[in-house]
């Protein structure tokens, strides 16, 4: 297609258009990078500039408007709020701004603009936590405890670690574990395990608790550990009848529980078939320097492994680092045994269980034989009586103290098949 | 004109090296020199006074777009204006230089000129890229720091918008090899830099890139292959494929592999993907007529974003969906109708080629187009400015009017223009050279 430029007047139109055109083309791209440039600075009076020279841009009064928000030395939060309201005013989908002018009407104790602000975020960005949980506070704020909870459980549900924040806010409001569970917690096992650990971190036991019973009515897989935390808890306020429950709830739950049997050992992973759950009523290793203790699956008495103990006899210690906590019944006879192997046990006297309850040691303390030396499988045998407040019973294996005072316990242990069982009166004995 | 070709090719590479022109300072750069490179051919055109503007359909639905996109940000139609009218500057700077480049590359030097330029700064680029890849120490350049989870590949944060600008510029040197184009020395040196140029991209670990190279090569065997010289064609071929296999396991098969079967921190899981489309469809959906503005997705997105993953959502993964959400219907015929006439423009130009020279730009720039639509499924290079000039620049080249691209065979008689050295050549076909049948 030719076009022709015969006339002067012609081509000078033509390259006017073209200068002109270009030239416009340029002073916009010029002015947008400039702006960009100003409002990226670190001086204020640039950023009111930039503003100026780019109006369209919203996020430039955004800016200013929390400069003018947020400043100490000079606050002006009326030309802040009207920065802010520019800001919404030309990208009214910026949720980021929207709770900005909601955050400064509050401020300002404008709260019904503070709230329409709050509702124009939640509508630009439903899906976001930070607009939920700020909208969810600030309707606690104002008493409007059903849907601030509500709020506060979608910023959980999307952010998880707002949790803590949440039960401490929800808690603020409303201490009632139960109006918290029902609603703020998302119906997952995770969050509740975590309000369990929170409550119990904030020594509330009973909402503790609360969430455990909730937790056990999501029907949701429950993991043994999920559990310890509480039990211990229960434990150290000698609350032992209310932990011995909950481990039982929490045996069900996540199926560790075997058919229960009226002869049934009383002790949990007596045969060390599972790992050590170092918590509630199972077995617990305390770490200690000069020791270790692992499964062994090539040395074991029945099942598949058993629990090894090594000492290396660089230390003097006690040794009584193994130990479990088992729920008994008062005035019963019970029948203890396990079965020990041991390789080169030397340094003070041997190994020995000691059974004894921890809070009426008058009650009931009693030891097994102790073994020392090396020996193939051993059973080792003792019968006893609970006492009449006897509640619970630490069965510890122990290095038995010699003679000398620097008893430094050496040689290699293994454990299995511990067992505690009732007696019917009249059957009594301690035997190896 | 020489300088308006200059201008552009060193436009076109300072896109590329500044992150694809994604900085915004490179990309007022980009539309500042658009302007007065535009300038510059109007001073052309007025001091020859004629214009000699070839006709190209697929200006059609480019300046349709711009008009529409325009009345989106005048008329209220856009969601966030201000973000309309950035992204417009873009789109009207893309445009300009595309005009700039059909009107600068007249004749078949030019044009091969043009190509060279194009596989080799795919060569440099992607050689830069393996040497930056094996001893990256964390900044682009190994001096500019980046932002955390990138994942940068060459000049390219993002090692997608680098398989994007290989499929741009390697598809040009393949459809070169397999036509015959270049001999001896030559095609031994395309074959090199074209060699380099897909090993990186194997490299670099792009899927969607792999995709859409693939289409290309399979696109290059279909239009090429009803050509005679089958034997040299495959031997092209064959040694393209040695090169690049032996590049890539002296570069590191093993861990190339590993990459295609593992997402990274910067990478979108599949339902993550999945998600942003269903959700970019429901934009569209909701403004089918309009869509909400030209470059307004970043802001609209997070009120239909159903799976929340803590970033920034600014593109939609699949510029198709993206496209059709800014635009609505309206973007979307155009956008349809720049893409039928791409091809239909573009093959019957490859069909109706004398020369050898020119069947291969045509291949190797629809070739070209061909990957990166079929990357744009998947990703968002038509919005890296390099990427979305190099398409737009091979798109018109390829769909441009063919009739008067060589003025010593241009058929309308009676023309006159100016020559370098200030006389005036007629179109006298007495006196006129025979047709380049030599070039």
């Amino acid at each position: 297609m030719l076009v022709d430029f015969c006339h002067r007047r012609s081509r000078w139109s033509f390259l006017f258009l073209i200068v002109l055109a270009a030239g416009e083309f340029c002073f916009l791209a010029a002015k947008v990078r400039v702006a960009e440039e100003w409002n990226e600075s670190s001086n204020p009076k640039k950023w009111l500039a930039a503003a100026r020279l780019e109006p369209g841009n919203a996020q430039y009064w955004e800016q200013l408007g929390l400069y003018d928000e947020l400043n100490l030395e000079q606050r002006d939060q009326s030309r802040a709020a009207d920065y802010l309201r520019r800001a919404v005013r030309i990208d009214p989908s910026s949720a980021h701004s929207w709770l900005e002018l909601a955050a400064l009407d509050e401020d300002r104790g404008d709260f019904s603009a503070a709230k329409r602000a709050y509702e124009m975020a939640q509508s630009d960005f439903p899906i976001s936590p930070d607009v939920a949980w700020r909208y969810g506070s600030f309707l606690l704020r104002q008493g409007d405890l059903s849907r601030g909870f509500a709020a506060l459980r979608r910023a959980i549900d999307k952010e998880p670690s707002l949790e803590a924040s949440a039960l401490a806010e929800s808690w603020a409001v409303d201490p009632s574990a139960d109006s918290i569970a029902a609603a703020v917690l998302p119906e997952k096992t995770a969050y509740y395990v975590r309000a369990i650990r929170y409550f119990l971190l904030q020594e509330q036991t009973g909402a503790a608790l609360t969430m455990w019973t909730r937790l056990l009515k999501l029907n949701q897989p429950v993991a043994m550990t999920d559990s310890i935390d509480l039990i211990d808890d229960l434990l150290s306020e000698n609350q032992v009848s209310e932990a011995h429950h909950v481990w039982n709830e929490a045996l069900q739950r996540s199926g560790w529980l075997v058919a229960p049997d009226a002869d049934a050992s009383l002790v949990s992973n007596g045969g060390f078939e599972r790992d050590l759950l170092n918590g509630g009523f199972d077995w617990r290793e305390l770490p200690f320097r000069g020791a270790s203790y692992d499964l062994d699956s090539s040395v074991f008495h029945s099942g598949h492994q058993s629990l090894r103990i090594m000492v290396d006899g660089a230390a003097n210690i006690n040794f009584q680092h193994i130990f479990q906590y088992v729920y008994v019944a008062p005035h019963q006879r019970y029948r203890f045994r396990a079965y020990l192997r041991t390789e080169g046990i030397s340094g003070g006297n041997g190994i020995e269980f000691d059974i004894f309850d921890q809070r009426h040691p008058e009650e009931l303390q009693t030891l097994t034989p102790v073994l020392a030396g090396t020996n193939g499988w051993m059973p080792v045998r003792v019968d006893f009586e609970s006492g009449a407040d006897t509640q619970m019973l630490e069965i510890l294996l122990r290095g038995a103290l010699g003679p000398a005072f620097d008893s430094r316990l050496r040689g290699s242990v293994w454990v299995d098949d511990v067992s505690l069982t009732p007696v019917r009166r009249g059957i009594m004995s301690a035997t190896r | 004109m020489s300088a308006i070709r200059i201008g552009i090719c060193s436009l076109l590479a300072f896109a590329v090296l500044t992150d694809g022109g994604v900085p915004d300072w490179s990309t007022a750069v980009l539309e500042i020199a658009a302007a007065l490179l535009f300038v510059l051919w109007g001073i052309v055109a007025v001091r020859q006074r004629q214009i000699d503007l070839r006709p190209n359909w697929l200006y059609l639905p480019i300046l349709g777009l711009i008009a529409f996109c325009l009345a989106q940000k005048l008329f209220g139609l856009s969601a966030y204006p201000y973000a309309t009218k950035v992204e417009l500057l873009k789109w009207i700077a893309y445009f300009a230089l595309a005009f700039l480049t059909v009107e600068a590359l007249r004749d078949g030097a030019q044009l091969k000129t043009f190509l060279v330029f194009l596989v080799t700064l795919g060569f440099l680029v992607a050689l830069f890229a393996i040497a930056q890849h094996y001893t990256f120490n964390g900044k682009l350049y190994w001096f500019v720091p980046l932002p955390q989870s990138s994942e940068p590949f060459g000049p390219f944060v993002d090692r997608d918008h680098f398989a994007g600008f290989v499929e741009l510029t390697a598809p040009i040197g393949v459809a070169m090899l397999f036509d015959g184009t270049l001999r001896g020395e030559k095609a031994a040196l395309v074959a090199l830099f074209t060699a380099v140029s897909i090993a990186a991209l194997v490299l670099c670990g792009s899927r969607g890139g792999i995709v859409g190279f693939a289409f290309a090569s399979l696109f290059l065997i279909s239009v090429l292959r009803r050509r005679n010289n089958r034997t040299r064609r495959f031997l092209a071929f064959a040694s393209l494929i040695i090169l690049c296999g032996s590049l890539v396991f002296w570069l590191g098969a093993s861990a190339i592999m590993q990459r295609f079967g593992a997402l990274t921190v910067s990478d979108i899981s599949r339902d993550q993907r999945v998600s942003m489309d269903r959700d970019t469809w429901k934009v569209f959906m909701d403004h089918y007529s309009t869509g909400t503005g030209l470059g307004t997705l970043e802001s609209v997105f997070p009120q239909y974003e159903t799976t929340y993953t803590g970033r920034v959502v600014d593109h939609a993964h699949n510029d198709y969906l993206e496209f059709l959400a800014e635009t609505g219907v309206i973007g979307g015929f155009l956008g349809l109708a720049f893409i039928v006439l791409l091809f239909r423009q573009g093959l019957a130009n490859l069909n109706s080629c004398e020369y050898q020279s020119d069947r291969a730009f045509y291949a190797g720039a629809l070739a070209a187009c061909g990957a990166l639509l079929v990357h744009s499924f998947v990703d968002f290079n038509l919005h890296v400015p390099s990427n979305a000039l190099l398409f737009l620049l091979l798109a018109t080249l390829a769909s441009a009017d063919r009739r008067l691209r060589d003025p010593w065979n241009a058929e309308s008689t009676g023309q006159n223009w100016r020559q370098k050295d200030g006389g005036v050549k007629s179109r006298d076909y007495s006196t006129s050279r025979p047709a380049a049948a030599t070039r």
